[in-house]
């Protein structure tokens, strides 16, 4: 009897795990890839949602690999990464992730993703095969780059009347701190009693975006998070404790919105319905969401008279899931991607990136991208894929929290942050 | 009600009819508890699994590894219990008071407000979370509209934003959703009440807060306890309210130890420092419990 | 003198309890008249009390999205759970009741301690264990460990108790198997007590969001609560109040109905639960 019911127990299990089976086994001739996604392609003419052009891409590409099936998975920039990690955790990571090095040099430094030695990396940037590499190897096939930025919405300026503080006539569009105060200032006045619309949004609840709010800040007073060398973090130098200082006045002015408990997703959503004159999360691939306005670029302002940008470097990478046959097909399916003969630009253009390839620019029509094209000249060392990273980013938004929320000064936050950013690159090493 | 058992001769069947659960019991309950007790003394953060002893539990309750671990951790317990603390004896008061209030109506009365009150305990809490962080919305939520239009406030406040708010912010949403039971209890208990000796202590002239205080009280008093108990549990276990309206912050002025749980383990992937959390938690738990049980004993015999 | 005292202090606590009331339900009302909202309007102050266009143009886009599929793995998770819940749980409540056997009450003791572990405290071996068994994104990780969970013994062993020992004791010396004096004796009195089970149970497995977040990855598996919470972490959707407020009433008006159906049984079981610790 008691064996009875333990066979039961079996039983039910084995039937219930069948039945609800993933991937269950197919007869060999096809190999079964997962591909993940962050909503990365919403910018293609036809298909104008990311899931639909992401369907289209891998329609496209089994159609020329017969023997390969591709399932597509969507995932979010606020719950995706928590997402990853789950999966590389209970090893049902996908096979291939479209991403960033912010995380992807993680996961290869714990030795989750495939190296990928056939790529020819000699035709491509310099400083997007450095930043897609661990220990000399490439684990992220650069695709695209792009600058992030601000971004002012001209339409609702114009009938402000405001339009004129903004430096769009003058060199790089560069502006200083003062003329940016200027105009969030004006901006202000002259939104009196429309309560759901302000100058612009500061947000700093978590990681999603927070390299808006770093480059936000790092630029203010010409500062910068890391060293040259990305050996060792610097934002608490004068500059960066000014600019946090200067932050904390502008948010207690009601100049920066009330963003503490909003993240990147707030902002995004807020410039594009209308609510918000400008912000300061914007890029290419953002700006092709906007629909109902007309919108500008705009620098970082910076004492110095010259912007510098955290940039962007995307593409896909492959997860070691210890199965040499999806490994080829991963591999083919992010050749295709990148360089099919149609869905390779296809697929960039979608990004709303610029080409990770050498000397391959003007891709895009358009004063507005132009513009941004040619920012690429002002990147700042790229740090996303410095050790210990991933640990970094909650010291930061929580110290800008405390900061902005008055429960240190912005030299104390600066201080304690260096200091413990700085241990986590020894502990992370 | 009590049947004594000495009369029963030794059953040996017991076992099977316990089987089942006790299966499902030792596999996903038991076998992780212990299993965590062992994780908890691994590092997990490089490529394989270093044996550390008790390094986690040091670097969480001592003052090494400040910023990333000791801090953020015992200002999670500090909410923790500081929310406990806030949530527990307004859900007992605003319980009796409703009950208190309806229990001897109508039963159309008594279910319509049983019902209301309900509501938020059985409604799917991410459906909680997305309409209160609409409300709290800093630039296009309805609280501050209200509020600023019956003077209660001059400037829009960052209800999830600001340390003097947030954390008060997540307890009122928590007392909603933790009301429902508490209130059908109390009415069942105090339809338990005799009446007459209600009656007779109005003869007498007691006002009705001695009449409460004498008589209804003492005689609720184990269901109280229960509802404490069970309260207590509910507020330690907040997950998803921190998880979708704050993450934590402001610079953890929400965060508990549930959600640092979940960070530790599913977003850091520090599944030794996590278990170690969660031994730690359920000492804690434990020791709450017992004190707890041991009330609830006193109260009922 | 007397009479005047308690008229001003039951005006006093019907107004304090109406005051509750709308704090309580306001939530809801503004989830349903959000509903019927679209973006620009949600998102104007001085907001609309009462949408002045109403549109069902968020139902439409919630349920071109995969909404169906999600609503079907929670009814399915749920009703497995319960199943198992109920089945088990009424097992052992009652041989724990009626049922003398050497470490009886020690097995009670370890239940009701566990009854008060929050899950997150075994999140991480349960999560390698689910691996280690292949079980992440399949119903099994959901509902099993669910079943682990010892809160329905605990019930059914209340609603056991009112057993009538003589009717168990003649049934024996009928010669009636164990199991049949359970099937025939024992269930017939603590449906009841299943009922209420069931009903808790079932409510319990639809909400349990924590679960359905960290054993499920893929939209397949995905429930409605975590389709709700992803619609609301997305970048496309974030603010999109309309369309979230839609999804939060799919997500909450089964269980509301659930419960307003059963609300007796759901009483009772709730009362018997408790008093008799």
């Amino acid at each position: 009897m008691k064996n009875k019911v333990v066979k039961g127990l079996l039983v039910t299990a084995i039937a219930a795990t069948a039945f609800a089976g993933c991937g269950a086994k197919k007869s060999s001739s096809v190999t079964e890839i997962t591909y993940w996604n962050f909503p990365n392609f919403a910018g293609d003419k036809e298909f104008k949602k990311n899931e639909d052009y992401d369907a289209a891409l891998i329609k496209a590409f089994e159609a020329k690999n017969p023997g390969i099936k591709v399932k597509y998975q969507k995932i979010e920039f606020s719950d995706g990464p928590a997402k990853i990690e789950a999966a590389i955790q209970s090893k049902t990571a996908p096979d291939v992730i479209y991403d960033a090095p912010g995380r992807v040099i993680t996961w290869a430094s714990k030795g989750h993703l495939v190296p990928l030695d056939h790529v020819d990396t000699s035709k491509l940037l310099e400083s997007a095969v450095k930043a897609s590499s661990y220990n000399g190897k490439l684990y992220m096939y650069p695709q695209g780059v792009a600058p992030f930025t601000m971004g002012v919405n001209k339409t609702l300026t114009d009938e402000l009347g405001i339009t004129n503080l903004l430096p769009l006539a003058k060199e790089g569009r560069n502006w200083t701190v003062e003329e940016y105060e200027k105009f969030l200032r004006a901006a202000k006045e002259k939104l009196a009693g429309k309560e759901d619309v302000s100058p612009t949004l500061f947000y700093t609840k978590s990681q999603a975006g927070d390299q808006g709010p770093r480059a936000f800040i790092s630029n203010l007073f010409n500062s910068w998070i890391t060293d040259k060398d990305v050996s060792k973090y610097t934002i608490n130098d004068e500059g960066g404790v000014k600019a946090l200082e200067w932050t904390k006045k502008a948010y207690d002015a009601g100049l920066l919105g009330k963003g503490i408990a909003l993240e990147a997703k707030d902002a995004v959503e807020g410039f594009k319905s209308g609510k918000l004159v400008s912000t300061i999360l914007f890029s290419p691939g953002l700006a092709k969401q906007v629909e109902k306005f007309e919108y500008k670029f705009l620098p970082f302002p910076n004492s110095s008279g010259k912007a510098t940008y955290e940039y962007l470097v995307a593409g896909p990478a492959i997860f070691d899931n210890k199965d040499a046959k999806k490994i080829e097909a991963a591999k083919k399916f992010i050749d295709f991607m990148i360089n099919d003969a149609d869905w390779g630009k296809r697929t960039l253009l979608a990004s709303g990136n610029f080409s990770a390839v050498k000397g391959v620019t003007g891709l895009y029509e358009g004063e507005e991208l132009k513009f941004a094209e040619t920012l690429s000249s002002q990147f700042g060392p790229y740090y996303n894929t410095i050790a210990g990273f991933s640990q970094m980013r909650p010291l930061w938004f929580n110290m800008v929290q405390g900061v902005l929320n008055g429960q240190q000064t912005a030299k104390e936050g600066l201080d304690s942050f260096v200091t413990n950013a700085n241990k986590t690159i020894a502990e992370a090493k | 009600m009590k049947h004594k058992t000495k009369k029963k001769k030794i059953d040996y069947s017991g076992y099977i009819f316990i089987l089942p659960i006790l299966t499902f019991f030792s596999v996903f309950v038991l076998f992780p508890m212990l299993r965590g007790i062992q994780l908890s003394l691994y590092s997990f953060t490089k490529r394989d699994p270093i044996f550390v002893g008790f390094k986690h539990y040091a670097d969480l309750l001592l003052k090494s590894n400040d910023a990333t671990i000791h801090t953020p951790f015992m200002k999670s317990l500090f909410n923790t219990i500081t929310i406990t603390a806030i949530a527990v004896p307004i859900v007992v008061l605003i319980s009796i008071f409703i009950a208190v209030t309806i229990y001897d109506k109508k039963p159309a009365v008594r279910s319509f407000f049983r019902g209301v009150f309900y509501i938020p305990a059985i409604s799917s809490v991410v459906s909680i979370t997305v309409v209160w962080a609409w409300i709290y919305h800093p630039q296009f939520g309805i609280l501050n509209y209200v509020f600023k239009n019956i003077g209660l406030i001059k400037e829009s406040v960052d209800w999830l934003g600001d340390p003097r708010t947030a954390i008060y912010a997540i307890i009122a949403i928590l007392i909603t959703t933790s009301i429902g039971q508490p209130i059908i209890l109390y009415v069942a208990a105090l339809g338990n009440v005799p009446k007459d000796l209600l009656e007779a202590a109005e003869i007498d002239g007691a006002t009705p807060w001695q009449v409460f205080r004498k008589i209804t009280w003492p005689l609720i008093r184990p269901t109280t306890l229960y509802i404490v108990v069970v309260t207590t549990i509910n507020s330690f276990q907040i997950f998803a309210l921190i998880q979708l309206l704050t993450a934590g912050g402001p610079n953890y002025a929400t965060s508990t130890i549930m959600y640092l749980v979940y960070k530790a383990a599913i977003i850091d992937g520090r599944h030794g420092l996590a278990s170690a959390m969660g031994m730690i938690l359920a000492i804690i738990i434990a020791i709450i419990s017992i004190v707890q049980f041991k009330v609830l004993n006193k109260g009922t015999e | 003198m007397g009479k005047n005292k308690i008229s001003i202090f039951k005006i006093f606590s019907w107004t304090i309890l109406i005051g509750l009331t709308v704090f309580f339900i306001f939530p809801f009302y503004w989830i349903a008249s959000g509903s019927f909202k679209l973006q620009d309007v949600a998102i104007t102050i001085p907001p609309e009390w009462f949408p002045t266009k109403p549109t069902l143009e968020n139902f439409s886009q919630l349920f071109t999205s995969s909404t169906m599929r999600w609503f079907l793995n929670s009814v399915f998770i749920s009703l497995g759970t319960t199943t198992l819940v109920c089945t088990t749980a009424s097992l052992a409540g009652y041989a724990l009741a009626k049922k003398k056997f050497p470490g009886s009450n020690a097995i009670f003791v370890m239940f009701v301690c566990a009854m008060a572990l929050p899950k997150q405290v075994i999140l991480v071996p349960l999560l390698n264990l689910i691996t280690e068994f292949g079980l992440m994104n399949t119903y099994v990780a959901l509902i099993f460990p669910a079943v682990g969970w010892p809160f329905g013994v605990f019930l059914m062993k209340q609603f056991s108790h009112s057993i009538p020992n003589e009717l168990l004791e003649s049934a024996r010396i009928d010669g009636c198997s164990e199991f049949k004096t359970f099937t025939n004796i024992a269930l017939p009195i603590i449906k009841p007590g299943i009922g209420a089970l069931a009903i808790f149970t079932f409510i319990a497995s639809w909400n349990d969001y924590f679960s359905q977040l960290i054993f499920t990855n893929t939209p397949e598996m995905a429930t409605l609560p975590l389709g709700l919470a992803q619609l609301a972490q997305g970048q496309e959707f974030a603010n999109d109040y309309g369309l979230l407020m839609a999804g939060a009433l799919v997500a909450s008006l089964p269980m509301i109905l659930v419960f307003l159906m059963f609300q007796n049984y759901f009483t009772q079981g709730v009362t018997l639960g408790a008093v008799k610790g």
